[in-house]
């Protein structure tokens, strides 16, 4: 027996997605790329030095 | 901070009810392929010479690098900045790129925000680039310029030999190209820190009036004991003999050569050989009251009369040694340094007093000493060249 679900729920269902696909998820990427950037620099400059060939 | 947490986990825990499995998946590949791509877009867009020169203390180095060959040439063929200045590497790219945000910071805070901050900073700036270059082997050069590619035959005869030796070597560009785009950072003011051992040496001189010495660095000359009247300069190495000390002050004597035309203002100081040990102002140098002529004699090879002169200074007390051989470590330190970077170091005593400077200033450009190491190393040279050591041919 299916509990019956209220119609704005597959609305906030719809905006959630979105939200997680196009906004949330990309902001997430960005933000772990850049900080992978920023550790690598880190690491640069106090161990491994200018970057070699 | 809990609720949070919790709305999140709902978020990804909770199957949804309405939409279906395929619809999501869908939207969610849509909307990867979008982020990849927007991701991609904005390191490309940030990645021209556009995005570069959009902030204007960059500018300046957009000018500096138009008249060059990389600015503009035959063939039309030209590097961006990011060509030069980016890692082609993904992860270095991105660790480069978290740099440059700073750097775009500090421009809109302000640290390195005009023109003449930027100058400023400027030998830190390209220092850095050329440790980079050096740590990867120019790396970014050599994506457009491959050594095994180069033919030299076909270089100017002045880059074969040097081009041929770093392509044997595999040697980095940036050893012997620096300031090939942009114009160099000033070092000619720069301060060699060698000079300061020279300064603790001669501290440590104890003086006694009537010996001769070796002048420690270049400095003022006086021709009062208040030292107020300025008289004009004396090298560094330049042999003089203290008088007498007063004070802050001491009294010298100069013994040298000068050419019995013009105004007489350089000294040297052999016969015959133009090895500057002073350099006097126009009216001491005429001043006859000063200026001791002691004899005349012709030099044989310019027809010039050259003037044996003595002459009394005054100068700040210290600064000499009694020995010339720790000016000449440090000016045979710089000059092994310097001078062997493209080719092998020219033996001091194959060209005479007369030659060197010529060959010198030639030379000195493609260095980077800054002004007193420069007059270091040619009165090293000048002084250690085939008129002295006799052992040579
Ligand atoms: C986009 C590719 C590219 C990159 C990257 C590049 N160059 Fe060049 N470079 C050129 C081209 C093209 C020329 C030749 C221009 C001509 O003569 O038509 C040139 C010419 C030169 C010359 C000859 C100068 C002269 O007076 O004839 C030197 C030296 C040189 N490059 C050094 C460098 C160094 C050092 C780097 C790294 C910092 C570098 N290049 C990076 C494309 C590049
Ligand atoms: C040992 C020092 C040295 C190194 C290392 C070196 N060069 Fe040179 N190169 C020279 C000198 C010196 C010249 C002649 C410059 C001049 O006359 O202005 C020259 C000339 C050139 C020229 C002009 C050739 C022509 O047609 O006359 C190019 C291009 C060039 N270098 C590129 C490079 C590149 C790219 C690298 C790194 C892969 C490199 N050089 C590394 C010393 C060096
Ligand atoms: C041919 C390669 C090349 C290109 C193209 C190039 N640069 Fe440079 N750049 C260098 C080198 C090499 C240095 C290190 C300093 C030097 O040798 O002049 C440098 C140094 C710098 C510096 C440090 C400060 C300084 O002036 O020394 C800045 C900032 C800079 N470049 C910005 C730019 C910008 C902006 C552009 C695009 C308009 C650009 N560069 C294009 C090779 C290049
Ligand atoms: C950037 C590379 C480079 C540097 C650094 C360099 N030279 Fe040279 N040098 C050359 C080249 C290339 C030649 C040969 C081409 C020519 O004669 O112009 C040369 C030639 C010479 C010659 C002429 C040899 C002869 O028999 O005529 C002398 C002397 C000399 N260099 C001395 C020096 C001294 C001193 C220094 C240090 C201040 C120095 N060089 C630094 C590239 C360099």
């Amino acid at each position: 027996m299916q509990e019956p679900t209220p119609p704005s729920r597959s609305n906030s269902d719809w905006k959630k997605m979105l939200l997680l696909a196009f906004i949330g998820l990309p902001v997430t990427m960005a933000a772990l790329i850049a900080l992978y950037g920023f550790v690598l620099w880190g690491l640069q400059v106090m161990f491994f030095g200018p970057p070699g060939a | 901070m809990k609720k949070i947490w919790r709305w999140l986990a709902e978020l990804f825990s909770k199957p949804s009810t309405r939409i279906g499995l395929g619809v999501l998946v869908t939207v969610g590949f849509i909307a990867g392929i979008l982020a990849w791509q927007g991701f991609n877009k904005a390191m490309d867009l940030t990645n021209t010479t556009e995005f570069c020169v959009s902030c204007h203390t960059m500018q300046g180095n957009q000018t500096e690098l138009k008249p060059t060959v990389h600015g503009t040439n035959r063939s039309g063929v030209t590097p961006g900045c990011p060509d030069c200045h980016v890692p082609h590497d993904f992860s270095d790219k991105i660790a480069r790129k978290m740099k440059a945000s700073v750097e775009v910071w500090s421009h809109l805070t302000g640290k390195i925000g005009t023109a003449d901050k930027f100058e400023a900073h400027r030998l830190r700036l390209a220092q850095n680039e050329w440790d980079r270059f050096k740590a990867n082997g120019s790396k970014e050069c050599r994506t457009c310029h491959d050594y095994s590619k180069m033919d030299f035959d076909k270089m100017r005869p002045a880059s074969q030999e040097p081009m041929r030796g770093a392509a044997e070597r595999d040697q980095s560009c940036m050893d012997c190209h620096k300031g090939i785009a942009h114009h160099m950072p000033d070092m000619k003011n720069s301060h060699n820190p060698a000079f300061d051992s020279l300064v603790q040496a001669a501290d440590s001189t104890r003086i006694q009036d009537g010996n001769s010495y070796i002048n420690a660095l270049p400095r003022e000359l006086y021709s009062d004991e208040a030292l107020g009247k300025a008289a004009g300069r004396i090298e560094i190495a330049t042999p003089l003999k203290v008088l007498k000390q007063v004070g802050d002050a001491q009294q010298i004597e100069l013994l040298a050569w000068r050419k019995s035309k013009g105004y007489g203002r350089v000294w040297y100081s052999q016969f015959g050989m133009n090895i500057v040990v002073a350099t006097l102002d126009k009216a001491t140098a005429q001043d006859k009251s000063l200026v001791e002529v002691l004899e005349s004699k012709e030099d044989p090879n310019t027809g010039l009369i050259w003037q044996k002169v003595r002459a009394v200074f005054w100068t700040k007390q210290g600064g000499v040694m009694e020995s010339a051989d720790p000016i000449w470590d440090v000016a045979r330190n710089s000059y092994q340094t310097s001078c062997s970077v493209c080719h092998k170091q020219p033996d001091v005593a194959h060209f005479d007093s007369n030659t060197w400077p010529g060959l010198f200033s030639g030379m000195v450009g493609f260095t980077n000493m800054d002004k007193d190491t420069q007059a270091l190393v040619l009165k090293y040279l000048q002084n250690h060249s085939s008129d002295f050591d006799k052992t040579a041919h």
